[in-house]
């Protein structure tokens, strides 16, 4: 059996059977989105492969819970590492973080005004790490159909398959959290546009 | 098209999702006569177009290798463990199993054996020597004695030490009116003092009294241990040595649950 050509199924069937080529085969091919994900959903790069280990390591233990009748085993695997975000997340709740300032989206256009460089990268790059501080700032139950939705471009069935949930309240919880999202970013770009005004202004004078 | 109808569909009209043409034409004209719906869509296309470059710029975004390394360890020694983990555990319920039946058919051969009675019949003498005869005869197991005689035939030779109680459960091969006398083999004589172990009895089979009705001796009884005038075998059509005649002769009664004399067989 070619790992690469497998199935999701075959590839845990032949794990299951104690193939470790198998195992290794379905990590590469799932661990990206995982990690992604946990990223997303923690902002923390060493908290995402914990997870993402963790992930894995209840699939080798507890593969025979796995039902394809019941969805994908992306969709499983997706499910388990949500439950795990979502326990990290609790933990985490406990510790306040120093060195991270309150998000409020100012501190974005305020880095944007004393920051010297390549403007457009820099304003992109910017942009990307407020829209990313925005999402991270979400509600849990908001931040992951955001994630899974706009972030891991998946489907309202599949958004709905991973969190248990019917289709519709996928939909009102990423028409609920878009528009928290707004909210937050809105401040950040009104000033972003008058900091780039002051700017174009002093270069001109 | 109305504001709010816009509002349920400017997600999916910003995100570019599939939706009908019709209800996306509506929007986009109801946006371009809208000014606040206009800039709703503004808003919301601006925030599609900074989660996407989010997740451009994180598609790159992996694992490290020490994950797979740990993962693909674990997954080694995990396999390791298993061909000893689970057919030992397998083999353990296994075992379990052919223990309980082993335990269950001990038990019911135990009931049908003590049903059926010791294949020998096992006298305790008065000196505490257990007597062994062979079982061809009968199938009597005697227990020690606990139990008081409830016959009113033999009061007069009642012997509380010699009598044991019984419980038989049916007799095997023989008649009860075989005459056949069984003599214990010295060797398989089961003894709790040494020093009794010589003393054997030489008993007859156990004789019907002519009175008494056919009794189910599973309901067990007692044996009881008596002294009859010779004349006594004279009336169950036993020879008798005509030179002994007034002497006595030992015989077993055996009393049955009701309390009536069943059966008795003399010992010599």
């Amino acid at each position: 059996m070619k790992p690469d050509n497998s199935s999701d199924s075959e590839l845990l069937q032949a794990m299951r059977a104690g193939d470790e080529e198998a195992l290794a085969a379905l990590y590469r091919r799932r661990q990206p989105g995982i990690c992604r994900f946990a990223l997303q959903m923690c902002g923390s790069q060493e908290l995402a492969e914990d997870i993402t280990q963790e992930v894995f390591m209840v699939l080798m233990r507890e593969a025979h819970t796995f039902d394809p009748a019941r969805g994908s085993l992306s969709a499983f695997l997706m499910g388990i590492a949500r439950h795990h975000v979502l326990r990290s997340l609790q933990r985490e709740r406990f510790y306040v973080s120093m060195n991270e300032a309150p998000d409020n989206g100012s501190s974005t256009s305020q880095a944007l005004m004393t920051t010297i460089g390549p403007l457009d990268e820099m304003s992109r790059t910017e942009s990307i790490e407020s829209v990313r501080r925005a999402v991270l700032a979400l509600p849990e139950r908001y931040r992951e159909v955001v994630v899974l939705c706009d972030l891991q471009e998946m489907s309202y069935g599949e958004t709905a398959e991973i969190l248990g949930c019917a289709i519709g309240t996928v939909r009102s919880r990423l028409h609920r959290a878009r528009a928290l999202l707004i909210e937050k970013l809105r401040p950040a770009r009104e000033e972003d546009a008058a900091a780039a005004t002051v700017k174009s202004t002093r270069c001109f004078a | 098209m109305n504001c709010q109808i816009f509002e349920t569909v400017v997600n999916d009209l910003a995100r570019e999702q599939m939706m009908e043409a019709n209800a996306r034409e509506e929007a986009l004209a109801h946006s371009r006569s809208c000014e606040a719906c206009a800039l709703r869509l503004s808003l919301e296309r601006r925030l599609t177009l900074g989660l996407r470059a989010l997740a451009e710029e994180m598609k790159s975004v992996s694992a490290s290798p020490r994950v797979e390394e740990e993962l693909l360890g674990a997954f080694r020694t995990q396999s390791s463990l298993l061909p000893q983990a689970r057919p030992a555990s397998r083999s353990r319920y296994w075992l379990v199993a052919a223990a309980a039946v082993v335990l269950m058919g001990f038990g019911i051969a135990l009931m049908k054996w003590g049903l059926e009675g010791t294949p020998q019949t096992a006298i305790k003498t008065s000196d505490n020597t257990e007597a062994s005869t062979p079982s061809p005869v009968s199938t009597v197991a005697i227990e020690h004695p606990r139990t008081e005689p409830t016959s009113k035939e033999t009061p007069e030779f009642y012997r509380p030490k010699r009598k044991p109680s019984v419980r038989i459960s049916r007799k095997r091969s023989s008649s009860a009116n075989d005459l056949s006398v069984a003599r214990a083999p010295a060797g398989g004589t089961n003894t709790s003092d040494a020093g009794n172990s010589e003393e054997s009895e030489v008993t007859t089979q156990f004789l019907p009294l002519r009175y008494a009705s056919p009794v189910n001796l599973q309901d067990g009884g007692q044996l009881v241990r008596v002294e009859l005038p010779r004349s006594a075998m004279v009336s169950l059509g036993l020879p008798v040595n005509m030179e002994r005649y007034g002497e006595k002769v030992k015989a077993d009664v055996l009393v049955s649950a009701d309390g009536l004399a069943r059966a008795i067989r003399f010992v010599q």
